[in-house]
């Protein structure tokens, strides 16, 4: 830890990212044309604190949050995780560092190996993070972390293909916490599931955030969810961050016309759109 | 693992397994096989290469099971013996071709760049010869015989794996698990032997098991062609060239050795589908 009183504060800081992928070679000899996912964002998480990044299919949200964990290199920019710079770390001390910031996926049927059963799966961070720890401290870690998102101790003995689509996502949140992390970066993590699921998956982040004190770096496309869980929204458009600010703020008077384009797409039940009149009389 | 729980894991894989008919009847008709070539190291009902011309060209008899060859041997001694050849140059060439082809295909899908493009062009190289023509280029090139027949197969064996073992690997590698394992601070390395080859075993196994059934199609082609197994020493293969000119007199002689090529690659195929169906725990529930 840094002796910066500010870099204990800010859990994530992100400084002017740019991500590019390669696309397909158009001719031999030509360089690969690139597509730039991220361009030049910035953002910070402080502890304890939930922010959710909003935006349509591919605006960069997902590039942003494997480029935050370090899962890409940018072109330019800086990812800061408890005031270390991740991408200036030798491969040693990122991983040291990777204990305190984990992922949940979108996708609960394919973020965990068919093959492993979950006790397994999930001491995979603690197996690759901390040394040290005997077998029965490691039993008594998986049985904490499963019980903390309401499944059983015996669980761990499953494939996950025994489990529904939401008991899945509870053990990818389980696999999450099991390094007592200060930071979890959500991608999408309740999109996959049915609708009162997604509920108690969002109960689930709210009261792990009361019991632990988690940052959250929520990614999602829904603006219910993200009014359900974020203290703070950025609202990202190709690639850019087009408004940030508290959640009220940001949803009740969006300044920016993409914003408010957004928010105006929602769809409300009892609001019915303007639909042409059909003659009925 | 603790020893007691890997007991109890094998007792439980082989209760699932007890279910399985193309398994069992895989698993029974290759254990036959082992134990006839193993057999045949200590015994045969007649030495396999003793010549009696009087009693030659006999069809399948009390004295004779499977009746003799021109030379008047035994058939059923020389087929014991040959099985033991066929596994020999089968078992070594998709060993060779496994051992060296997964590791390939691992490392061109775990690190991707000019390492995969290497390991890659190397392997159209090698796909650009037609096997068996090759084979025959290398046994006709380092002189022929069994240890030979089994380079030349194995050689060819490499690409085949390499290449199912990347395009595999690098569907794998942009699962959502292995992104996970990564973020859990796993290498590429630790990651490839914890999340890549386990979830690609089961296609490795089934292909294992054709290549094995190629190859002892193979060493038999080679035989057959003169450059594999040398006389006197029997091979299935050399048998059924040897049977080529008498088909019409003697056709037990082509018979008996062709049936058992084709129980042996029937049972190993069969072995390879059971293997896959066990080995996946995603099919458990559905039995």
């Amino acid at each position: 830890m840094t002796g910066n009183p500010k870099g204990v504060e800010t859990l994530l800081r992100v400084e002017g990212l740019v991500l590019d992928y390669p696309l397909p070679r158009q001719r031999l000899l030509a360089p690969a044309p690139r597509h730039r996912a991220l361009d030049g964002v910035s953002l910070q998480v402080a502890r304890g604190e939930s922010l959710a990044v909003v935006g349509e299919s591919g605006s960069g949200k997902s590039s942003l949050a494997r480029a935050v964990l370090a899962l890409e290199h940018p072109a330019a920019g800086r990812v800061e995780l408890m005031g270390q710079d991740v991408f200036s770390l030798s491969p040693k001390a990122l991983r040291s560092l990777r204990r305190h910031a984990q992922m949940v996926f979108q996708d609960p049927y394919g973020s965990l190996d068919p093959r492993r059963k979950v006790g397994w799966i999930v001491a995979e961070p603690l197996d690759a993070l901390e040394s040290g720890v005997d077998a029965a401290a490691r039993r008594a870690r998986i049985a904490e972390v499963l019980e903390s998102v309401g499944l059983k101790a015996r669980d761990a003995e499953k494939f996950p293909h025994e489990f529904s689509g939401g008991q899945r996502q509870r053990i990818a949140i389980a696999r999450a916490l099991i390094t007592h992390p200060a930071l979890i970066v959500a991608d999408e993590p309740v999109s996959a599931l049915d609708v009162s699921v997604q509920a108690q998956v969002l109960n689930l982040f709210m009261d792990l955030r009361e019991r632990l004190g988690l940052g959250y770096l929520f990614i999602s496309h829904d603006l219910a969810v993200v009014r359900h869980v974020a203290d703070r929204v950025a609202v990202m458009r190709l690639g850019e961050i087009v408004e940030e600010g508290p959640v009220e703020q940001v949803f009740g008077e969006p300044r920016h016309p993409y914003t408010q384009k957004l928010l105006a797409a929602v769809p409300r039940i009892g609001h019915p759109r303007h639909r042409p009149e059909t003659s009925t009389s | 693992m603790s020893s007691e729980t890997r007991v109890a894991s094998l007792r439980e894989f082989w209760q699932r397994g007890r279910g399985q008919a193309n398994l069992m009847i895989g698993l029974l008709v290759t254990l036959l096989l082992v134990a006839l070539a193993a057999v045949s190291l200590f015994w045969t009902p007649y030495p396999v290469n003793a010549i009696d011309i009087p009693a030659k060209l006999q069809p399948p008899s009390a004295a004779h099971w499977l009746g003799t060859d021109q030379f008047g041997r035994d058939v059923l001694s020389r087929i014991m013996a040959g099985a033991r050849n066929s596994i020999a140059v089968s078992l070594v060439a998709v060993g060779i071709g496994a051992g060296i082809g997964v590791p390939l295909g691992a490392l061109a899908a775990a690190r991707r760049g000019w390492v995969e493009e290497v390991v890659m062009r190397f392997n159209d190289f090698t796909f650009a010869f037609p096997a068996l023509l090759s084979a025959v280029m290398i046994t006709a090139l380092l002189g022929p015989g069994a240890v030979n027949s089994i380079i030349a197969i194995g050689i060819f064996n490499i690409p085949v794996f390499a290449r199912l073992t990347r395009g595999a690997a690098l569907s794998l590698w942009q699962r959502d698990f292995v992104l996970a394992a990564r973020v859990a601070g796993r290498g590429r390395t630790r990651i490839t032997l914890d999340h890549i080859l386990p979830n690609i075993a089961s296609l490795l196994i089934v292909q294992m098991t054709i290549q094995f059934a190629l190859a002892i199609l193979a060493e038999a082609g080679l035989s057959y062609l003169g450059l594999g197994t040398q006389p006197p020493d029997p091979s299935w293969g050399k048998m059924l060239n040897e049977a080529q000119t008498l088909m019409f007199l003697a056709p037990q002689l082509a018979i008996f050795p062709g049936l058992a090529i084709m129980v042996t690659v029937l049972g190993l195929n069969l072995l390879g589908d059971g293997l896959r169906d066990l080995l996946d725990p995603r099919l458990r529930r559905l039995r």
